[in-house]
């Protein structure tokens, strides 16, 4: 992703990470047809697709607070693509019938627009996967792990636990043992690989 | 030396990732790390499952505040049975209810359904497309009462638009104003039976049909779908149904 490269339509993207209300709100009244109608014709209703679009729009927040994506296509076709991406997804993890009906020529976006779009629904996609094992784990196991991934020294950690540094950091490992364990479990369950 | 899963050393990776082990042990973990892809794997699955999860446990209050947009952003889902309408088509909207308004007070309105019927199709504001000219056509002839090529234009942005709340409500206007009165309610039908915000007006104008054909019944169950909230339109029912 060279700089070079940046779509114009990356404007959008600042407008997700500035919060620029009137611009969010043309993202809406310009973007916002497609998803439903797409949604509607497969399985969906439309607060399954307000949810998908928000939810989308989220993820490319993510994506370049913290991975720095950079649009190399129109918003459009990304946008659209995320969240065909993240539908399909849903509705097998529900176990729904698949996805039939495509909206016509809205996805021919380049190869590396096309990655892109598929790594932010994909980062994302983990992210969610690794949170909600978290929370599926067993108290001491998650408040360990969720104390030591904060900035504080884990020194102080351990004292704040009642436990040695040693102790915490023997614990902690196990925790992420079984935690990356079932991660790997729940893989392709989530869609992910 | 070969590494299966179950003899992988969390600790050690524990230790190596978070920079707690010496230049010689950290050197040693690296070389293993070379010669066993398993080892290698694991650190690199631990890894990106804490970063991740640092990432997304951290606070993120502009993240909330967006969240906090989006989410009042999240009626235009509802607006429209599946393309929702634009905000131009709002505003249209209201400026034809208040011309309607206007027009029905009017004093030199006589006939019952010259008050309450159509009077004009607001043309939407000028974005450039094709529907957008095919709309500002379409209210041309519509409010020079060539409802016909009204019909026409708006068939065609309706093909490419099938859910297009702001074109089937004027076309089954057209219709009503055309003497065209089942394909006026079908059209109609539609608005009402969805979630645009012509879903009362489209409730008045059948029920107006059926008072033309002096379909009496049918014209008072059609006024009384519209609720009090519906404001003007809810006015001019209950008038209507006065003059029943």
């Amino acid at each position: 992703m060279s700089t070079h490269n940046v779509h114009a339509d990356q404007h959008y993207v600042h407008a997700l990470l500035q919060n620029d209300t009137q611009a969010v709100a043309e993202i809406y009244r310009r973007f916002a047809g497609k998803v439903k109608y797409y949604i509607l014709q497969n399985n969906g209703t439309a607060d399954d697709a307000a949810d998908i679009f928000q939810e989308s729009l989220v993820d490319i927040y993510n994506q370049a607070k913290y991975k720095g994506l950079q649009l190399t296509c129109p918003f459009e076709p990304f946008l659209l693509m995320v969240c065909k991406r993240k539908w399909l997804n849903e509705l097998k993890k529900k176990g729904r019938q698949g996805v039939t009906k495509d909206i016509d020529g809205q996805f021919d976006i380049g190869e590396d627009s096309f990655r892109d779009a598929e790594k932010t629904w994909a980062d994302n996609e983990k992210a969610r996967l690794f949170k909600t094992m978290l929370e599926q784990m067993g108290e001491r196991c998650k408040e360990i792990i969720k104390l030591s991934l904060t900035d504080k020294p884990q020194e102080e950690i351990a004292a704040a636990l009642g436990v040695t540094y040693g102790y915490l950091r023997k614990k902690k490992s196990e925790c992420m043992a079984s935690l990356v364990a079932a991660i790997k479990e729940n893989l392709s369950k989530w869609g992910l690989t | 030396m070969g590494t299966d899963m179950n003899d992988i050393d969390y600790e050690l990776i524990e230790r190596y990732l978070s920079g707690d082990m010496s230049a010689e042990a950290r050197a040693a973990f690296e070389t293993r790390m070379l010669v066993e892809p398993a080892l290698k794997d694991a650190v690199q699955h631990y890894a990106e499952v804490q970063d991740s999860l640092r990432q997304s446990l951290k606070d993120d209050p502009q993240r909330e505040q967006l969240k906090q947009t989006l989410e009042s952003n999240r009626h235009v889902f509802r607006e429209a049975k599946r393309i929702p309408l634009r905000r131009y088509y709002i505003t249209a909207a209201s400026i034809a209810a208040v011309i309607a308004v206007v027009l029905f007070w009017s004093p030199w309105q006589q006939d019952v359904y010259q008050q309450f019927g159509v009077q004009e199709m607001v043309s939407p504001a000028e974005r450039g497309n094709a529907s957008d000219s095919l709309l500002q056509s379409a209210s041309a002839h519509f409010n020079h009462h060539r409802y016909e090529q009204a019909i026409d234009d708006l068939n065609k942005v309706i093909e490419h638009h099938p859910e297009d709340a702001f074109a089937i409500y004027y076309r089954g206007l057209a219709y009503l104003e055309n003497k065209q009165s089942d394909y006026a309610r079908a059209d109609l039908e539609m608005i009402y039976n969805g979630e645009s915000v012509f879903k009362y007006e489209a409730a008045f104008y059948i029920a107006l049909s059926y008072f033309r054909e002096d379909k009496k019944d049918q014209c008072r169950n059609w006024l009384e779908k519209i609720p009090a909230e519906a404001g003007d339109t809810h006015e001019r029912a209950q008038r209507l149904a006065k003059e029943l």
